[in-house]
């Protein structure tokens, strides 16, 4: 439902960089969103195409990696992956814990890098 | 012919608010202000849950409100018939608010020298989770009719809220909604939510959901 502001977030923040790195051209734009994030690509994909007409970023390729959700348990410092389809609560495969858990993987919205000529 | 070059960035899209918000929330516990972000479904009853906060809470505590409507003011005059001062930010069709737009209403609103700021988020529980407003404490309202099954539909929100206030509970019978199924689909995504079943209609559990807010003021206070 936001797509729209954050894709033109994601477009001048690459302009800049591209602009910065002499570059005539954005050929590709690569993204790591959190597996939490609600974001739907075919909406980034369409806005973007939409917004980016005239700059040169128009056509560029928008690449979404997906990243993973991870839980740090602060009781014995193991990190583990978490399972968004589960039903079951996160526990820490080390030393059980069940609460004292942070989420350090899974929020992300970073754009990664650009691909440029 | 120019050469392709991979260009490292590394940049959040949301670095810019979060910078924002995190600057806000630093000088706010400075002037000893909390600042709560209230999220919640549209219907959730999110204003009649703030003014039961305000019957409850201590009498010393100044509360004050900004209320976030894509395009109306009734809840702001709803705050204004019970005397706490609100100011009313339009976000013109906006589904969400963000850092930016909190420091506009808070110049508003810190006239009054209120201890505890709440803001009323637009109605909706997808964008408002990804955006960063500055507060201290996020706390979202779920209500029974909207079902237990929630935290599975929109797990962000969830994850961001230290308080899920689970109201409508009066009418708990006449549906099938499970408090403890959904008290382990909300820890799924957040083990240390901590949940309070409430009704904005009868007052119940209100008590439980002002104490909470006077001891984090407390803390903030040091």
């Amino acid at each position: 439902m936001h797509e729209l502001p954050l894709t033109n977030k994601i477009l001048e923040t690459a302009i800049d960089f591209a602009e910065k790195n002499n570059a005539v051209q954005i050929q590709e734009i690569n993204l790591l969103i959190g597996e939490l994030s609600d974001i739907e690509e075919h909406w980034l994909n369409h806005y973007f195409k939409y917004i980016s007409k005239d700059t040169i970023a128009a056509d560029a390729n928008l690449k979404i990696t997906r990243v993973n959700i991870k839980w740090l348990c602060l009781n014995c410092f193991f990190e583990f992956r978490g399972d968004k389809k589960s039903d079951k609560p996160p526990k820490c495969p080390k030393c059980q814990e069940t609460k004292n858990l942070e989420l350090i993987n899974g929020r992300e919205f970073i754009i990664e890098s650009i691909g440029i000529i | 012919m120019s050469e392709f070059k991979l260009i490292k960035v590394k940049e959040g899209i949301l670095s810019e608010n979060d910078k924002k918000a995190s600057d806000l929330r630093q000088k706010l516990k400075s002037e000893n202000k909390y600042l709560i972000n209230l999220m919640a479904s549209p219907g959730a009853g999110k204003t009649s849950s703030i003014l039961k906060i305000a019957q409850n809470l201590n009498k010393d505590i100044r509360l004050a409100v900004i209320e976030a409507d894509i395009d109306s003011s009734v809840d702001a005059e709803k705050m204004a018939e019970n005397n706490i001062p609100t100011v009313q930010l339009s976000t013109g069709g906006f589904c969400h608010l963000d850092a930016e737009m909190v420091i506009q209403g808070l110049e508003e609103v810190v006239k009054e020298n209120p201890d505890l700021i709440i803001i009323e988020n637009v109605g909706n529980l997808v964008c408002p989770a990804e955006f960063d407003t500055g507060a201290h404490s996020n706390i979202m309202i779920l209500s029974v009719p909207e079902g237990d099954d929630k935290p599975l539909k929109y797990p962000l929100i969830f994850s961001v809220c230290e308080l899920l206030i689970v109201n409508k509970t009066d009418m708990i019978e006449l549906t099938d909604f499970n408090l403890e199924e959904l008290e382990k689909r909300a820890k799924k995504v957040n083990p240390k939510i901590e949940i309070i079943p409430v009704s904005a209609k009868t007052g119940k559990g209100f008590e439980k959901v002002a104490s909470w807010i006077e001891q984090k003021i407390q803390k903030i206070r040091g």
